[in-house]
């Protein structure tokens, strides 16, 4: 046990009193407790490096968005061997761009699917509307 | 697993995908791709070239009707994918990669990525000079 000063009155007190005896200010505990570790990356397991969008990329590919999908793959090859070559910078930027082209291609995906829906609404519309005038002029 | 984000927002995406996921499992057990109002492949209708995607569409509706014979002949590339594409998940989403980072490395590196790209693309080419 030692003894410090108060923060607000200066009086000494002791330093594991919970507050001034003198004036009441509650004590700080100037740092008594370590700083909480950084999180230990290395030391743990090699670390990963960022999201590559490869699963993502091959769904779009399968599923229909070719060219934008395959970009995303070359980029995902792209993050790999940069980051195991330690260039941090370059698989970084390599992560952003294959998430933008991912992303991209799932839009398309989505977009073509959408206008596919459009299209069938509005034939379906036409033919509606054609029947119902049709059986209306037969009255 | 320590997740970077709070856990609400993923949890509500997580959710939102296993019920959109369901809804289209059912939509393509229920109806057979190529005789219903199923979107189209984009890239065949404006190049008239198969794309490594076409008849993935098809090749799901009968896997979900058991016949893996006829779904490998819609679309190979994909049956074949299928394993490879629930461990990519696993290891994704799971905790796979923390767990097992090598097998990650194995699966998702830089090699695997120039084996995937050769496979599509010789697939790309082959199936259309088949054809």
């Amino acid at each position: 046990m030692s003894m410090i000063n108060c923060r607000e009155c200066n009086a000494p007190i002791s330093s594991e009193a919970p507050s001034c005896p003198h004036c009441g200010a509650p004590a700080l505990k100037q740092s008594q407790e370590p700083a909480p570790a950084p999180s230990c990356g290395p030391c743990r397991t090699p670390e990963l490096p960022p999201k590559t969008w490869l699963l993502e990329s091959i769904l779009a590919t399968i599923f229909c968005c070719l060219p934008l999908g395959v970009v995303g793959i070359i980029y995902a090859s792209k993050i790999e061997s940069a980051w195991y070559a330690g260039n941090r910078e370059l698989a970084l930027s390599s992560a952003r761009s294959a998430k933008s082209w991912t992303i991209a291609a799932f839009w398309v995906g989505l977009g073509s699917c959408l206008l596919y829906i459009i299209f069938y609404v509005i034939i379906i519309a036409f033919g509606l509307t054609s029947v119902m005038s049709n059986s209306l002029l037969n009255m | 697993m320590n997740l970077k984000s709070p856990n609400t927002p993923r949890a509500l995406i997580t959710g939102a995908c296993i019920v959109l996921a369901l809804a289209l499992i059912a939509a393509y057990a229920l109806l057979d791709p190529s005789k219903s109002l199923f979107p189209r492949c984009l890239f065949f209708m404006l190049t008239g070239l198969e794309c490594p995607g076409c008849g993935s569409q098809r090749a799901v509706h009968s896997l979900l009707h058991g016949d893996l014979q006829a779904a490998f002949g819609f679309n190979p590339l994909m049956v074949m994918l299928i394993p490879y594409v629930v461990a990519c998940a696993w290891l994704e989403f799971l905790g796979g990669k923390e767990r097992f980072p090598r097998v990650r490395r194995a699966l998702m590196g830089m090699e695997a990525c120039y084996a995937l790209l050769a496979l599509i693309g010789v697939f790309f080419i082959v199936r259309n000079l088949l054809t």
